[in-house]
Parts: C-alpha cells; sequence; structure tokens
C-alpha cells in the first residue's frame, strides 16, 4: 500500500519532468500556477492539517516572500535565486517571533489572529511607499531570454519549490516531531503532560511553514513581475488554499497537492469559458467541500463512493 | 524516603475552593490510594501535581524539586506520568503510535522511531492492548482506552505513575488483571498514586490511603484503618459498606 503510494508519486513526478516538452505555453503556464497553489497548500498544512491551527492568514508569509524577492531584485540587484532563502528565512524568524504569543490561541481565534496579522502586514507594506512602492505595486526586473525558456524555467523551479514543500511534510510525518505535532493537534493537555514543549513545537511548525510558503512568494513575485500589496496579502489565496487542503485531507502529506490539482485543472478546464461567475461557482464549490467532504476525499470515500457517506457527513458537520 | 509532598497545597477557581490545606506525602515505592466523593478534589490535585494548572498557595515536591511553576511538559521529564479520568486518545494515530509518542516524550526521551516502538509494544503487552495495537483508539469500547491510557504512561517509564480512575467500567476479570499488574509494577519500583473508586482494588493495592472530602484530607492511614474509621464511613463509604466489610 504504502509502496504503491510511492510508485504512484514517482510515476507522477516523471510526467511532470517531461511535460514541457510536449504541452504549449499556455499549459506550462496553468501547471506553473497549480505548483505554486500546492507549494502554499502543502507548506501551510503543517500548521493547518498536522499541528490543528488553522492558520487562515498564512498567506501573510507568501506576500512577504514576494516582498523580499521584489524589494532585494530591484533595489538591491541581488540575483533572483539568490533572494529564495532569505524569504524562507523571514518567514521563519516572522512567525517564530509572532506565534510566541499568537498560538496561545486556538480554533477560530488563532484563525482570526492570523488574518489580523495579514492584514497589518499588508498595511505596513502599503505604507512603505519608498521600498515597496505601496499600493501602485512593485515592478521587478524581468527575466531576458526565449518565452518558451522562460515558461519552462519558472515551471521547473515552482515544480521544485512543491517538491520541497511535499519532501519537508514527507519527512516531519516520518520523524519524532510528526507524532509530536499530531498529538497537539488532538489534546494539547495530553501532549504536554506526556512530555512535548507544546508551545516550542507549535511554533516550529508554523515557522517552518510559513518558510515554505515565503519561498513560493519569493518565486510568484519574480514569475509575475509585478506584485502589489492586494494581491499578494489575501485576495482569494486563503479560501482557495483552504479548500484544496480540505479536498486532498488535511492530515495527509499530498493530500493539499492533490487538492490543489483537482481544483486548479477544474477551475481551468470549466470556469475559465465562463469568466463571469467563475468566483461564484468556486464559492459554491468550497461550501460543499464543507459541507459533504471536510476530511477529503480519500479518507470519505476509502470503501468506495456513496452519496451515503456525503448525507453523514453533512450530519455529523451540522451538529 | 519522600518522593512526593503537598505542604499546605489550596487550589481555588475564582471564589470556590476546591482545595483546602492539603498535607501529605508519598514515599518511594509505594501504592498510596486517593479516595472521596465526587467533586472531592482528587482530580484536581493530580492536575496541580503534572502542572496542568497553577497551584493558589503551598507548594507541591517531588525529589525535593518544587513544581509549582513547572511547565506539564518538565514535569513529564522529571518523571512523572498520568492517565486521565476524560480518557484523551489521540485519534487519527494508531494505538501504538499513541503510545510511542509516550516513548519519545516521555522521561526516556528516545530518539529513534524503532526504539520506540519496542517500547511502545512492551507499554501494549503489559496492559494486554496488542491485539488492537493498530486500531484507531477512537473505535474502541472505553474499558480498552483506559488502557491505553496507562500504556501511555507506562512508555513514559515514570518514577511515579498517577492513575485517575482507570479501572472504571472493568469486568471482575479485568480488575483482578489491573491489580496483579499494577502490583507488578509496583515491584519494579514504580511509586503510584491512585484515584479509584473501586473499593476492592484499592484497598489490595495501597499501602496507605488518602481520604478527601470537600477538598479537604478527612482521613489517612492503612486500608484496613480507613475501612473502620467512623468519618470516612459518613462522608463516603456509607453504612451498608461497613457492615459488609465487617
Ligand atoms: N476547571 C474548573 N473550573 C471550575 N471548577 C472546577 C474545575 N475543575 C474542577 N472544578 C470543581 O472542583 C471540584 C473538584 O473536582 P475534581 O474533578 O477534582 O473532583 P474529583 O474528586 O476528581 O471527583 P470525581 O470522583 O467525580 O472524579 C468540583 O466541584 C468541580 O466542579
Ligand atoms: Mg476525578
Amino acid at each position: 500500500m504504502k509502496d504503491k503510494k510511492i510508485i504512484l508519486f514517482f510515476l507522477f513526478l516523471a510526467v511532470l519532468i517531461f511535460l514541457p516538452y510536449i504541452v504549449s505555453g499556455y499549459w506550462l503556464r496553468v501547471l506553473t500556477q497549480t505548483f505554486l497553489f500546492a507549494s502554499i497548500a502543502t507548506g501551510s498544512n503543517i500548521i493547518i492539517g498536522f499541528t490543528g491551527y488553522p492558520a487562515f492568514g498564512n498567506i501573510a508569509f507568501f506576500g512577504v516572500g514576494a516582498y523580499v524577492t521584489g524589494v532585494m531584485t530591484t533595489t538591491y540587484n541581488v540575483p533572483f535565486l539568490v533572494t529564495l532563502p532569505f524569504c524562507a528565512l523571514s518567514g521563519f524568524v516572522l512567525a517564530g517571533i509572532l506565534g510566541i504569543p499568537i498560538l496561545r490561541l486556538k480554533g477560530h481565534y488563532f484563525a482570526i489572529a492570523t488574518v489580523g496579522i495579514m492584514e497589518t502586514i499588508k498595511e505596513i507594506v502599503d505604507n512603505m511607499v519608498e521600498t515597496t512602492g505601496g499600493g501602485m505595486g512593485l515592478t521587478l526586473p524581468i527575466m531576458v531570454g526565449e518565452p518558451e525558456f522562460i515558461y519552462k524555467y519558472f515551471y521547473y523551479v515552482m515544480m521544485l519549490c512543491m517538491l520541497l514543500s511535499v519532501l519537508i511534510c514527507y519527512i516531519i510525518s516520518r520523524i519524532k516531531i510528526g507524532y509530536a505535532l499530531r498529538a497537539i493537534r488532538v489534546d494539547e493537555d495530553a501532549a504536554s503532560v506526556m512530555g512535548i514543549n507544546t508551545p516550542l513545537y507549535k511554533t516550529l511548525a508554523w515557522a517552518v511553514s510559513a518558510a515554505l510558503v515565503g519561498i513560493a512568494g519569493g518565486i510568484y513575485a519574480y514569475w509575475l513581475s509585478y506584485i502589489d500589496p492586494h494581491t499578494v496579502f489575501g485576495g482569494t489565496y486563503p479560501v482557495k488554499m483552504f479548500a484544496m487542503i480540505l479536498l486532498g485531507g488535511a492530515t495527509t502529506v499530498t493530500g493539499p497537492l492533490i487538492g490543489a490539482f483537482i481544483l486548479e485543472i477544474i477551475s481551468e478546464l470549466v470556469w475559465s469559458k465562463f469568466i463571469a461567475i467563475h468566483g461564484m461557482v468556486l464559492g459554491l464549490l468550497i461550501i460543499c467541500i464543507i459541507l459533504f467532504i471536510p476530511k477529503g476525499i480519500f479518507e470519505t470515500f476509502k470503501g468506495g463512493f456513496s452519496f451515503r457517506k456525503l448525507l453523514n457527513n453533512l450530519r455529523e458537520n451540522s451538529l | 524516603m519522600v518522593l512526593l509532598e503537598a505542604k499546605n497545597v489550596a487550589k481555588s477557581y475564582g471564589g470556590l475552593k476546591v482545595l483546602t490545606d492539603l498535607n501529605f506525602h508519598v514515599n518511594s515505592g509505594e501504592i498510596v490510594g486517593v479516595i472521596g466523593p465526587n467533586g472531592a478534589g482528587k482530580t484536581t490535585f493530580m492536575n496541580l501535581v503534572s502542572c496542568l494548572s497553577p497551584i493558589t498557595s503551598g507548594t507541591i515536591t517531588y525529589k525535593g524539586i518544587r513544581l509549582n511553576d513547572k511547565k506539564p511538559h518538565e514535569i513529564a521529564k522529571l518523571g512523572i506520568a498520568r492517565t486521565f479520568q476524560v480518557v484523551k486518545p489521540f485519534g487519527g494515530l494508531s494505538v501504538l503510535e499513541n503510545v510511542m509518542v509516550g516513548a519519545f516524550y516521555g522521561k526516556r526521551n528516545l530518539k529513534s522511531k524503532a526504539e520506540a516502538r519496542d517500547a511502545a509494544e512492551e507499554a501494549i503487552s503489559i496492559v494486554g492492548l496488542l491485539d488492537v495495537k493498530d486500531k484507531d483508539p477512537r473505535i474502541l469500547p472505553l474499558a480498552k482506552r483506559k488502557k491505553l491510557e496507562v500504556a501511555r504512561a507506562l512508555a513514559m517509564k515514570p518514577d511515579l505513575l498517577l492513575l485517575d480512575e482507570v479501572m472504571a467500567g472493568l469486568s471482575m476479570k479485568e480488575l483482578e488483571d489491573i491489580t496483579e499488574e499494577i502490583l507488578k509494577l509496583k515491584q519494579k519500583g514504580i511509586t503510584m498514586l491512585v484515584i479509584e473508586h473501586v473499593m476492592k482494588a484499592i484497598m489490595k493495592i495501597s499501602d496507605r490511603i488518602l481520604v478527601l472530602h470537600l477538598g479537604q484530607k478527612i482521613f489517612e492511614g492503612t486500608p484496613k484503618e480507613v475501612v473502620e474509621e467512623p468519618a470516612v464511613i459518613q462522608a463516603y463509604l456509607g453504612a451498608k459498606f461497613a457492615e459488609k466489610g465487617k
């Protein structure tokens, strides 16, 4: 079972590696976008799914990463790839510091606090006009080269970012710390009397999660070569990220990635034809996911698909 | 040698005094039983020892170390393990993985998964849950979830084990088994503080029994002394028990 999963994953990976030689530029962009979401969802899942802290505003660190790369490449002429470790570092340090007070909160309170953090950082960036360009946004240096090459370049860089997130999640789930996080998710009192330094592990989980999301932000900024506070700190990202995590299964390593692929590909195939109602359909889909399959498609349909399971979930949720 | 000592311990929740002026100690190697009516403050005392809630006044020391301002995980590393009266299994983790958490983070602080698994299996076999070790504890009956509490605590290799009503809901056979196991653990040198309503079992295993009533110690003595004490009979055991005991 486990071996089968790993073989499947590597097969999937092989397909992704060769895909740029088959598909068009348009699909490369769609897939790069999918990798971006997969990175955000997988990275955020360390704090959200593994540790059980609904960091709704985790996108804050995506924005921070984007601006770290933005400012470093424009103001200081630092090469793009060199900025990425700094994106990770700023996410790690920021979440590490904020985590000490904020991770005392739980559930909805924590979720709202993270949104508060996201909004605050957005305001700060918005007001630091001299460094960040404020609400006007920031234009990054454009990568020189053939469009075909650039498409492939970002495709592979974003894919590596996604793989890094998956790898780190996988490692965490396998080693000692993974047990601590999962224990914290279920019951912090029980975890702490069993010897787990819960504040430390929660903060560490959030910091690692923020670091990964920060890298994704940095790549995004250079890829689009234009960022502004209102898109990178919020927008539809938090909601989509949550839907992807829930759809694929919050407690698993690859669930958020699978959720990202399903949602992004469906979105591209179907809804791009109905631009006007795109947002509405997305909203409805998210509501359905939360109502009917909050544990993810794999957990819910373990023994096969059935409508009864969907209804059971609905009943349990409404209690 | 005194292992755990409570001096003038008091605990209030707001204006509600739950424990008042509690003095008592547990010697190394002893089993001390704690009995008393519902709401007497038994679980509250255990929460103070494991530092899950702060002591209002007084001090608790363990091996001479003051516990008052410690964190729960520091208590665990000092060699104190406990169970919860209202069981707290980690759902989503198997029984084995639940117990591995204890082996990983308890006093032994094991690093490798293989070591933790071995330690966990040992603890699981002591409580007799080997047949369900790969199950999710949420689907187990309460008696087995209580055993899981004990296994997790044992995997931490504690010097002092705090058991909070682990025998509730067990069959006669299971009661006999668990008392045997508790006595075996005592032989291995584990000191225990055991809260229990099952009088037959607590009488059998305890060296001394502490009787709490309305947050106060009303008596302390050997099992035999306890059942003969009029104050205890009146507050907790009831006249019927006194007659049966004779
Ligand atoms: N967190 C709390 N806040 C307020 N009051 C509490 C709290 N925890 C316990 N109490 C109160 O403290 C008193 C003692 O409770 P405790 O749980 O220690 O009793 P107990 O002796 O363990 O009883 P039982 O045999 O029912 O388990 C009770 O009156 C209870 O309502
Ligand atoms: Mg109690």
